[in-house]
């Protein structure tokens, strides 16, 4: 459906606005349901602990690593620490 | 034969913290064995995301593609895809980043050159060497009337009581706004449990061990 037939059900008639709300809209839904999922690999690197998050991530479904517990390269969900280790990252971030 | 690795992941700030489980005791700090710490190798696609996104974009010809870009770099505050032999055809507006392990997601151009593009994204860091970077050039983006929502029908339904619900807020009538948001949450709660189908099964999650 076009933003033009949503417009005229809800009655409005800025397009601006209506864009920002849609825009909103599209934020809820897929914070709600989840309906357009993707998904990226990133290089782990030795001795750097913080990645950035892709930049069009608005929810995370998962995190799987290569290898976790396994010998087949195979990617497998990863746990998430509740603390952070006592150990910290050697560049201090 | 590659080793098993024991991972585990905390989110602080804005970033994503990877740790690994020392499981060696040769060569190692003995005080450490069994403890998480930054991973102690690096590993090519040794991490993968699984995310949702805003579709606030459609790619209309996936054929449309450039795999010319080799990393990224800062312009006066912009992000700077660097490459060779790019397009620099002016029909090209915006750009739909895949591949990249922080720039995915659409981006509106600035500069189109053979060896760069600039794009409208805020960046200000170092250069940064990337491959398998991949960007859709035969973009809509949601900016105007024409656009048409990469959603079905029945999720559409739902956009509009947003959307009727936000007009209430504007209006002052929280009544209906209140009114509105539930049924855009019920709209949405009916699409998504349309697709379930048949008993469930509950298994352990093994990887906790």
């Amino acid at each position: 459906m076009k933003v033009k037939e949503i417009m005229e059900r809800v009655g409005m008639t800025q397009t601006g606005r209506a864009i920002a709300y849609i825009k909103d809209a599209l934020d809820e839904i897929n914070i709600l349901s989840e309906t357009h999922i993707t998904t990226e690999r990133i290089d782990i690197t030795e001795n750097q602990r913080f990645y950035e998050l892709p930049n069009d991530c608005l929810k995370i479904m998962d995190i799987r690593c290569k290898h976790y517990n396994n010998e087949d390269e195979k990617y497998r969900s990863i746990p998430r620490s509740i603390y952070e280790p006592t150990i910290v990252d050697e560049d201090g971030n | 034969m590659a080793t098993k690795r024991k991972y585990a992941y905390y989110i602080k700030g804005n970033k994503l913290a990877i740790i690994q489980r020392e499981d060696a005791l040769a060569g190692s700090n003995d005080d450490e064995y069994g403890m998480y710490k930054s991973p102690t190798e690096s590993i090519t696609d040794g991490l993968e995301i699984q995310y949702a996104y805003t579709p606030t974009y459609r790619i209309n010809d996936i054929e449309d593609k450039s795999t010319a870009l080799t990393g990224y770099d800062e312009s006066s505050g912009l992000l700077k895809f660097t490459g060779s032999g790019l397009s620099t055809d002016a029909a090209i507006t915006y750009i739909v980043i895949k591949g990249s392990e922080r720039w995915n997601g659409l981006h509106k151009i600035n500069t189109l050159n053979a060896n760069y593009w600039i794009v409208e994204t805020k960046y200000n860091g170092a250069a940064v060497t990337e491959s398998g970077i991949t960007a859709y050039t035969d973009i809509s983006v949601l900016q105007d009337e024409t656009f048409e929502l990469d959603l079905s029908r029945y999720q559409v339904n739902a956009v509009v009581y947003y959307l009727k619900a936000k007009t209430a807020e504007d209006a002052g009538d929280f009544e209906k706004r209140e009114f509105f948001m539930r049924e855009f949450k019920r709209q949405l709660e009916k699409s998504t449990s349309a697709l379930k189908r048949g008993p469930y099964i509950v298994q352990g999650f093994k990887e906790m061990t």
